[in-house]
């Protein structure tokens, strides 16, 4: 397959989760073909301006045709996990629409001036100093920026603002924090470390404070945030070393971890990733600011819980693992049991 | 190609007259090819850049981190739960071996506070397939380092030639190593071939005699766990006498090392020629792992290869001390949980 679908079900961190190219041994004539046809159509074009727009004309509507396809076979955007990534979309669907629509006239009077006939005397007829033109390509897409500007402001209040029901942005404020579940996600070279508070005792006093100096009772995880359905998951952002960029497809979620700061997120999180199977869709954690060598190990996963009980047991479970007095991990894995034994 | 292999196809043994017995040791340790190829694979790919193709830890990326990838060759492992003990033979193994856990658990949990990832998220048979190529990587490298020390240290003659003639001698056996080594270069032979070739038989035989014993020091080790002694407290939670008591042990057995409970440990040298520093254990950073068996293991089998002794806890009640000890180490971080007057001790007026 060239284009292929990210696994479903289990996550294998040794493919991408998302959608990617895969070129098997036999598809590698493809980009050498890619490359020869462009050649040749290259060599044609430079004989005549006719030809020329031939191929802008073409190209504008292979894009327009493939663009179509990737929507119409869900290959275009990843699944979205709650309503503010539905949100995110509409967004991204408004920009390209305004955009393809002034792409597709540019386009139009590319070609129609490489294929009118040139005037008489030879000579172009000039525009430069023509105030009306000039206006016109200033207030135009100035309007259309700020109907992007406006429409996109309640979508940011919700994304960068504290709370989850103000379309005005409100600053993070300890005291007034509603969130259901504070986790400190902790970007490091090159793995996350996630620290959860335990949701059943008291919220910490002051959660800021919290995310610089661990509890005693904190569950440490790496590489794996959990919540339940319907939660509102307060993120305490950080990093011990470099700028990390926490990034989640599915949540169209992406914040920067900037040294010696703690930055506040709200997360909704309006769906599970449990199938009713009890599989699991992979959502996908990504570092999307380049961080150093093992930049692309930063790879993790979210997982949403159906239920606060489905979660609680996870948590308790793992909090049990991180206690532990004897060694659980010695009995479970003795070579001759494992499956790499049998190939 | 020789006993090891090629990365392409690694394998232990399969070559000489013990060949059966070795093939019958590396298959219990887990140690088949289909399962070193598998790991070898996955370790060119997630592994290699850092810890280098012969688990040299010098790969590309190394010289940036602190601290330095693991240098598989040395057949040492930091964070073991081998408990002492004697072989078959009644011989001490060579150094310190892990257990197979102890390396999965690196793997599942990577190393907090370096530059070790977690691989929890590979597939299961990777990440075991991982385990034993690191496995192999050690045993390969320690079999090759006596190898070539007994090769060169065979060369005592053109040594003291070289002492009566410095400048001739040295360059006959340049030409002659330099004859060796180009075949060595090669990348389809290998440390063995090298001295198969240039030196005599004797060392083939030597090098399968030592592979055989370090596969059952591989074995030896991982059936030959710490078992923890039960904390007589059991669940119940650490109490202010506990506390006081793991305070008092600690200032006996650890704070020569962890000075100021490891805020200002001095540096020291491991055995890889590597600068270390005894843990800061006033943040809740625990490079081998948080749980309380973890730090259990660290203070009964110490860490060999930085020179960390393991507690000596003879006198009274052992277990009830450890787990003090224990109890302590994990409380420390948490100026909170801490009784006023221990918690002066240790953060001052701190609270949190
Ligand atoms: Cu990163």
């Amino acid at each position: 397959m060239l284009l292929d679908k990210g696994p479903s079900a289990a996550f294998e961190a040794t493919e991408p989760a998302v959608l990617h190219f895969n070129w098997s041994a036999s598809e590698h004539w493809i980009p050498l073909a890619l490359t020869a046809v462009a050649f040749f159509t290259w060599l044609l074009a430079t004989r005549s301006n006719k030809y020329w727009a031939a191929l802008i004309g073409l190209n504008a509507a292979t894009l327009a045709g493939y663009t179509a396809w990737c929507a119409c076979n869900q290959l275009w955007l990843p699944e979205t996990a709650n309503d503010l990534g539905a949100e995110v979309d509409g967004l991204f669907n408004l920009v390209l629409f305004l955009t393809s629509i002034f792409y597709f006239i540019t386009q139009a009077v590319l070609i129609y001036t490489m294929v009118q006939k040139p005037p008489a005397n030879g000579r172009a007829k000039p525009v430069h100093g023509n105030h009306t033109l000039e206006i016109a390509w200033m207030l135009v897409p100035a309007f259309f920026l700020a109907v992007i500007a406006i429409a996109q402001l309640p979508t940011w209040a919700k994304m960068k603002g504290q709370t989850s029901d103000s379309s005005i942005p409100v600053g993070y404020d300890p005291a007034t924090d509603s969130s259901d579940l504070l986790v400190t996600v902790t970007g490091k070279q090159w793995e996350w470390r996630m620290r959860y508070a335990d949701p059943a005792k008291a919220k910490p006093t002051n959660p800021l404070l919290w995310a610089s100096t661990p509890a005693a009772d904190d569950v440490h995880v790496v590489n794996e945030l959990h919540a339940w359905q319907g939660a509102k998951v307060r993120l305490m952002l950080r990093t011990t070393d470099v700028i990390h960029s926490f990034f989640m497809p599915q949540f169209r979620f992406k914040q920067d971890m900037l040294p010696g700061k703690t930055i506040p997120a709200l997360l909704r999180t309006d769906k599970t990733n449990i199938n009713s199977d009890g599989t699991e869709r992979c959502w996908e954690i990504a570092c999307a600011e380049l961080c150093g060598g093992n930049h692309y190990r930063m790879r993790g996963k979210v997982v949403v819980h159906a239920t606060r009980e489905d979660f609680m047991r996870w948590l308790s479970e793992t909090k049990t693992k991180q206690t532990a007095r004897k060694d659980s991990l010695a009995a479970a894995t003795k070579p001759s049991d494992t499956p790499a034994g049998k190939e | 190609m020789g006993q090891f292999g090629t990365p392409a196809k690694p394998r232990v043994g399969n070559e000489g007259s013990a060949a059966a017995a070795i093939g019958k040791l590396s298959a219990s340790l887990n140690l088949a090819p289909a399962v070193l190829e598998r790991g070898s694979k996955q370790y060119r790919r997630l592994c290699l850049h850092c810890h280098g193709l012969g688990g040299e830890g010098a790969g590309a990326t190394s010289g940036w981190l602190n601290p330095l990838p693991r240098d598989f060759r040395q057949g040492e492992f930091k964070f073991i739960s081998t408990a002492e003990h004697k072989l078959e033979t009644g011989n001490q193994p060579l150094k310190a071996r892990p257990r197979r856990v102890d390396i999965l658990r690196t793997l599942h949990q990577g190393l907090d506070g370096t530059s070790m990832p977690s691989f929890a998220l590979l597939a299961e048979e990777d990440i075991q397939a991982l385990a034993s190529y690191t496995l192999h990587l050690s045993i390969r490298g320690e079999v090759e380092y006596w190898a070539l020390y007994y090769a060169l240290r065979q060369d005592a003659e053109t040594i003291k030639a070289i002492e009566k003639d410095p400048k001739k001698e040295a360059q006959a056996r340049t030409a002659r190593f330099l004859a060796g080594a180009l075949e060595w270069e090669d990348p389809e032979a290998d440390v063995e071939d090298f001295v198969a070739k240039t030196k005599d038989k004797l060392l083939t035989a030597g090098m399968e005699k030592l592979l055989d014993r370090l596969l059952r020091e591989y074995a030896a080790a991982d059936n030959n766990p710490i078992q923890p002694m039960a904390d007589p407290y059991g669940d119940a939670p650490t109490t202010s006498q506990s506390l006081a008591n793991g305070l008092k042990i600690f200032q006996v057995q650890c704070v020569n090392c962890h000075a100021g409970y490891g805020r200002q440990s001095a540096l020291r040298f491991d055995n890889w020629g590597g600068v270390v520093r005894p843990a800061n254990l006033t943040t809740p950073v625990y490079k081998g792992g948080r749980r309380p068996v973890d730090l259990y293991y660290r203070i009964f089998r110490g860490i060999p290869p930085c020179g960390m002794p393991k507690a000596n806890l003879q006198d009274g009640d052992p277990a009830r001390q450890a787990w003090d000890l224990v109890r302590f180490l994990l409380a420390i971080p948490y100026p909170e949980t801490l009784p006023p007057e221990i918690r002066q001790q240790i953060h001052g007026g701190a609270k949190q």
